[in-house]
């Protein structure tokens, strides 16, 4: 009983935070993180000033992402073509694989901008329960569309919202 | 009392600044993973006295310019099968409240830290197995000139909901060469040290046990542009611990990376040797508690089930090996490239024990009684596979995948056969999308083993009907085993934003459960499971 009653005050109080926040977009928070030559990058300058960018959160050990990610690749050109887009992968690889990100991708031919968030640093600031994860952010750094998991296709919702943002 | 104060600490400052001009931003997530048990006779599952079970994590932050602040309520009600029991109950897990600018940034409250490649200190939550190592007390990051920075870190680690006894102490440099030196050379050179203290009072008998157990780590990082080489080392002064049976060697870890890669292949190489290494802040801390550095196994982490079955732990106590990995992609419109390329991965590893050196009587003044460089002749761990990707039309990818591997199940597991086991697992993946906004993946598995519990079919149907909605079956058939056991399981979930909800039934293997290369045991259980994740 008393399990359930924390229960209920727990979601209430979520519930009626989110309310209180919902009014404007939110802001890419600013945190470390590093780019495959080993220096910090502040998330800040991740800003695609020329258009809509995709940032989307993996792993080399996450297979819906690497699914995610070989889809992205195969309609990236288009997408750069008919709207200007700009993909930054950001893998929460630690210790154990980070080395590996670098032959990873460019061994998958893969050409997006690429990121290590080592001691996922950034994934807690941007509240992301597990990879795959993808958020659209628009000119000036506002996230205005986000997405939990990766489900084969769903690329072509994520171009209707570019669509939709442009 | 504590934890209270600091509550009203963080409250108190989003009131303030919530009536200030800027209002700052309030951002936050919740997920909730809930399972109904049944007992279930066939694979070993008892069900506990409370038949229902949750895992329930809250988190509010708070950013107001260079301010931010943030606070993490749990509560297990009780705590999910296979997580450590201390964790029954709820609370607050974490808060914090920090300030940074440009060259400075200092934390108070609960942080997360890694030193190097966290070899010698890493602080992480890992919700899945239940760790969260978190320091409470003071962090000072400061980056007074390009090219050098220095953190120092001070306090007590999380241990449940509570904290640990040892007081953890540490400090790091990085530093970038060019940057300091103004060179101006394609080639990037970094250095790095760190020194992490442990304090923890004693006041038993025996007079040999440290209260203060220092490590020392040096790290060098070469880059030029498509070549890496990474190569840290780290020294433990002696620490004897239950975890390590009161051993009074010192400990050493070496670690080396090295990468080369072009657009379209990829290579990398992964050394390690690790002796008595299992590094906590308390004395009696075991399992996946109150760890300060982080060893995670130097292996491919496999997204096929069957390939999870024997994962490597890493062997804190002693281990020797390395892991190389090549990526290559065949182009597009070449013999094995086809119309849209193909690509392929080839991965081993392999991890022998130490050796230890022939005659100790006359190495009497070695802390450590071991050869550096030469492998020890038991096999932990080897793993070789290859997995081959390949586009055949628009709508249609196929998948193949095998993997060889040998499993000292006695040493990782500490108990069971005493023979290696040796497994051959092959696997295909197909995924079709179909009009309409619809798409299917497949999945066919099979693991052939003349050990432990012998052969292993298995089968994953999904379906997705886009945007929201995903449908699963999943089938994993021990037929070779003595009970011939299915484990079934289907499922289906709804996303929508930042939003999960996620309903499951059936049953789970019980074993070990690995993410990131750290494994935790869990039972066997069935039942039915809901997961609901969201954030703002």
């Amino acid at each position: 009983m008393k399990s359930i009653f924390i229960y209920i005050s727990f979601v209430s109080i979520f519930i009626a935070s989110t309310g209180f926040s919902q009014n404007r977009l939110k802001s890419l928070p600013n945190t470390q993180i590093e780019d495959l030559n080993g220096n910090t990058i502040e998330t800040s300058s991740l800003v695609n000033e020329e258009g809509l960018m995709v940032i989307s959160f993996w792993a080399t050990w996450c297979k819906p992402c690497i699914i995610e990610l070989n889809e992205l690749q195969d309609v990236y050109s288009d997408w750069k073509e008919e709207a200007n887009i700009k993909i930054v992968a950001i893998s929460i690889d630690d210790s154990r694989s980070s080395s590996k990100v670098p032959g990873f991708v460019r061994g998958k031919g893969w050409e997006f901008d690429f990121y290590l968030d080592k001691n996922s640093d950034l994934k807690r600031a941007m509240n992301i329960t597990d990879v795959p994860h993808s958020f659209l952010v628009n000119k000036e750094g506002k996230i205005v569309w986000q997405h939990a998991g990766y489900s084969l296709g769903d690329e072509e919702i994520l171009f209707e919202e570019i669509l939709k943002n442009l | 009392m504590k934890r209270n104060y600091y509550l009203a600490l963080v409250a108190v400052l989003i009131a303030t600044f919530s009536y200030g001009q800027d209002r700052g931003v309030l951002t936050g997530g919740f997920q909730s993973d809930i399972q109904f048990y049944t007992d279930d006779e066939l694979i070993g599952a008892i069900s506990p006295e409370e038949k229902m079970a949750s895992n329930n994590y809250m988190k509010l932050d708070y950013a107001l310019g260079n301010f931010s602040a943030g606070i993490r309520y749990e509560a297990y009600l009780p705590p999910l099968l296979g997580y450590p029991p201390e964790y029954e109950g709820n609370g607050i897990a974490n808060r914090f409240i920090s300030y940074s600018n440009d060259f400075l940034s200092v934390t108070a409250g609960n942080f997360y830290e890694q030193f190097g490649s966290g070899l010698i200190l890493r602080t992480y939550e890992e919700r899945l197995l239940g760790i969260d190592n978190s320091i409470d007390g003071i962090r000072i990051n400061l980056r007074p000139i390009s090219g050098f920075e220095i953190t120092g870190v001070y306090g007590k680690q999380r241990s449940y909901f509570e904290l640990g006894e040892g007081i953890v102490r540490g400090l790091d440099t990085n530093m970038g060469i060019n940057d300091l030196l103004a060179l101006k050379m394609k080639t990037k050179f970094d250095v790095g040290f760190s020194m992490v203290s442990k304090y923890q009072n004693y006041t038993g008998p025996d007079e040999t046990i440290p209260e203060i157990v220092n490590a020392y780590s040096g790290r060098v990082s070469v880059k030029r542009e498509s070549v890496y080489l990474d190569v840290e080392y780290v020294e433990k002064e002696v620490d004897p611990t239950s975890a390590n049976n009161y051993s009074y060697k010192r400990g050493r870890a070496l670690l080396a990376n090295v990468g080369y890669s072009i657009k379209g292949l990829g290579l990398t190489i992964n050394l390690r040797r690790l002796e008595n290494m299992d590094f906590r802040s308390e004395r009696d801390a075991t399992l996946t508690s109150l760890w300060i550095n982080y060893l995670p196994a130097e292996t491919k982490q496999h997204g096929y089930a069957l390939a999870n079955i024997y994962p490597y732990a890493t062997q804190a106590f002693g281990e020797i090996g390395g892991q190389f990995t090549l990526s290559y992609l065949f182009a597009r419109n070449s013999s094995l490239g086809g119309k849209y390329g193909t690509s392929i991965e080839v991965n081993f590893s392999h991890y022998n024990t130490l050796k230890n050196k022939v005659n100790p009587l006359l190495v009497l003044d070695d802390p450590f009684n071991t050869e550096f460089f030469t492998l020890g002749d038991t096999t932990l761990y080897s793993d070789f596979n290859v997995e081959v990707k390949k586009k055949i039309n628009k709508n249609v990818k196929l998948s193949f995948m095998y993997i060889a591997q040998e499993y000292n199940k006695q040493q990782v597991e500490g108990g069971g056969i005493s023979e290696n086991v040796r497994t051959n697992i092959g696997a295909i993946e197909f995924q079709y999308k179909l009009q309409n906004r619809k798409s299917i993946r497949a999945e066919l598995q099979h693991l052939w083993t003349k050990q432990d519990k012998k052969n292993w079919a298995a089968g994953l149907i999904e379906f997705n009907l886009l945007p929201s909605w995903s449908f699963y079956v999943f089938d994993q058939y021990n037929y070779g085993g003595e009970d011939q056991v299915h484990y079934y399981q289907g499922g289906l979930s709804y996303t929508k934003s930042s939003t999960r909800i996620a309903l499951g039934y059936g049953r789970q293997r019980g074993g070990l459960l690995c993410v990131g290369g750290v494994c935790r045991q869990v039972p066997a259980a069935s039942g039915l499971n809901v997961s609901v994740s969201t954030s703002f």
